[in-house]
């Protein structure tokens, strides 16, 4: 994976940090940016999945929210931290995107029609249970207030610490606690009959 | 605790993130009360599932794809990029602009004196144009003769002197003749008053012709209105109305200093005028003069210095005054001497025009000669050359004044 560069210096991806990416870019080493992509992709990625119930959207607007990082990563001043700087730019994205997709259409989650192929598919059956309880959780999900989604995607699926969490939502940690708490209340009232019905673990 | 208060910590009771007793606290509570314990499993669940939710790989080939796009947007001059900022920022910055913009032509457009390019010979709108030259206050003089400077039209120059009014006596009929004729010239915004010339200028009286000043000229209209005293409104249209030129003097009388220096020569004459021929007059004046014209003049002045002729004028006029020995008005002479004046300034042909009764046709050809050579004469109108008829109908006179043949002057007569 290492870009090529026209440096006298080969970049190695795992030796430059994000802050010295930047750096670089600033200073005009496009390629620089592709290092970034390469590591921040999947998460962005996944964030915006769970966020948008769909894959493709997922997609779509991932490009999008990496686009924007570059276009304005001389805003990015390097004091903070670029994972949360790109972070603030998936919310602010997947929000929008979520506003749009709520008064155009109903988001569906197509039950593994879409979604990559699972490496627990060595167990069908369980793959199927374990595809419905997903499908549950993530229809549970686009259900949520996009505020209410975020938090618990970012607290409980992706293990931001809390002050990252406040930094990007731009809130203190406290509230980060009290808003989280109540977000995992109102998934849990959702998902409650499930668990009544034994469907759901 | 109570059941809400555990219930309400339960999240960061999962994160052993409350203090020990607290801890213990709730951990005493949930043993006991199958309720929150329900809540507490529930809750519990509810994280795991979330926990539990697979990661996705992103599309293949994504970073590829990203860094095409941005390597597009790497080839752009950043420059671009500033200017433009992102497209919701583009929008708003671009509508408020087109609004400023349109808020200031808007307001610029009704700032605007009301140019009056139109020639449309009715007493009613030289009426109109005497009430708003007479709100001029002095002061907008100087503004005025700045801007009528600019207007360097030959031409124009003595347009409006023409409109003087003759004698006193035959103001009357003169007057609204004048005015009529006038009516279509520009206005000046009302050039400062003229000087007050107490009593004598009855004659002054039309001085419709108003130069248009434009922009300072309506500044100066604006300005006047505030200060200008009603009676020199109603002064000029009685004058027009031909009805006196006491009330025409009693206008002028009004204290509206002029501040032209040409207009010095206290004819309190129209006040417009007086400061009319300062500056450029606009062309159109020549049009109407033109139209109505029964006799060219083409005089070609003297070297001699014309501030000496001019004061020599002034002497004249003063001593004649009272006697109205002179065919010319005091507006007159300073029309005549402000056409002397740029002439020899700038070189080039000035025209005016003036009313010359009949009866004093002879007697102003005798001091226009003073003047200057008189070069050639012509009838325009039907009437010969050297007709001087005794009839009461003014003659309408259109003097060329061409500069001395010291000065280099291009001028041709016009």
């Amino acid at each position: 994976m290492e870009p090529a560069s026209n440096h006298s210096e080969p970049m190695v991806p795992e030796a430059i940090s994000d802050g010295e990416c930047v750096q670089r870019l600033l200073k005009g080493e496009t390629d620089a940016f592709e290092i970034l992509i390469y590591r921040h992709q999947k998460t962005i990625f996944n964030l915006l999945y769970r966020m948008l119930g769909d894959y493709d959207d997922a997609a779509e607007v991932a490009q999008e929210v990496f686009l924007s990082a570059y276009r304005s990563v001389a805003q990015f001043r390097g004091a903070a931290n670029f994972s949360t700087w790109l972070y603030r730019i998936a919310i602010n994205h997947a929000s929008t995107r979520r506003r749009s997709l709520a008064n155009s259409k109903q988001r569906n989650v197509p039950l593994g029609s879409i979604d990559p192929v699972d490496e627990r598919q060595a167990d069908p059956i369980n793959t199927l249970v374990q595809k419905d309880i997903q499908h549950r959780v993530q229809v549970a999900l686009n259900s949520l207030a996009p505020a209410d989604a975020t938090i618990i995607l970012l607290r409980d699926m992706q293990d931001v610490p809390y002050e990252e969490v406040a930094k990007m939502l731009e809130v203190p940690v406290g509230t980060v606690k009290s808003r989280l708490h109540r977000a995992r209340q109102t998934l849990k009232a959702k998902l409650a009959p499930y668990f009544e019905d034994g469907k759901l673990p | 605790m109570n059941c809400d208060e555990v219930q309400s910590k339960l999240s960061e009771y999962f994160e052993n993130l409350l203090d020990p007793d607290i801890t213990v606290s709730i951990t005493g509570h949930l043993s006991a009360c199958a309720h929150c314990r329900t809540e507490a499993d529930d809750l519990k669940r509810t994280i795991h599932l979330v926990k539990a939710l697979p990661e996705m790989e992103p599309p293949a080939a994504f970073a590829t794809r990203v860094m095409a796009h941005a390597r597009e947007t790497a080839t752009q001059p950043s420059v671009w990029q500033r200017l433009f900022l992102p497209f919701r920022i583009k929008l708003p910055i671009h509508a408020a602009a087109v609004i400023l913009v349109s808020i200031l032509a808007t307001y610029l457009y009704h700032k605007e004196p009301q140019q009056r390019p139109l020639p449309i010979a009715t007493g009613e709108l030289d009426r109109q144009k005497h009430d708003k030259r007479d709100a001029t206050p002095a002061a907008e003089v100087p503004a005025s003769v700045p801007a009528t400077k600019r207007k360097k039209s030959p031409q124009q120059n003595q347009a409006p002197t023409a409109a003087d009014s003759a004698a006193p006596s035959a103001a009357t009929g003169q007057l609204s003749e004048d005015k009529q004729v006038r009516a279509p010239a520009y206005r000046p915004d009302t050039s400062a008053p003229a000087p007050s010339k107490p009593a004598q200028e009855q004659s002054s009286a039309p001085n419709e012709i108003a130069l248009d000043r434009e922009l300072p000229g309506s500044a100066a209209r604006l300005q006047g209105a505030v200060g200008a005293p009603p009676a020199p409104s109603e002064g000029r249209r009685k004058a027009m109305s031909g009805v006196g030129a006491v009330s025409a003097g009693a206008a002028a009388k009004t204290g509206q200093p002029t501040a032209a220096s040409e207009s010095a020569s206290a004819s309190g004459v129209p006040p417009d005028r007086s400061s009319a021929p300062q500056g450029g007059h606009p062309p159109k004046s020549a049009p109407m003069g033109e139209a109505t014209t029964d006799h060219e003049l083409v005089i070609r002045l003297r070297s001699a210095m014309p501030e000496e002729t001019l004061l020599a004028d002034r002497l004249e006029s003063r001593q004649k005054e009272d006697a109205r020995a002179s065919a010319l008005s005091p507006a007159q002479k300073t029309n005549l001497d402000t056409a002397r004046q740029r002439a020899t300034k700038t070189g080039q042909a000035q025209t005016l025009w003036l009313t010359i009764p009949r009866t004093q046709w002879a007697q102003f050809k005798r001091e226009l000669a003073a003047l200057a050579h008189i070069e050639s004469e012509s009838a325009a109108g039907p009437q010969g050359k050297d007709e001087v008829s005794n009839s009461s109908v003014p003659l309408r006179v259109k003097i060329t004044v061409l500069p001395p043949l010291s000065k280099p002057s291009g001028a041709t007569p016009r």
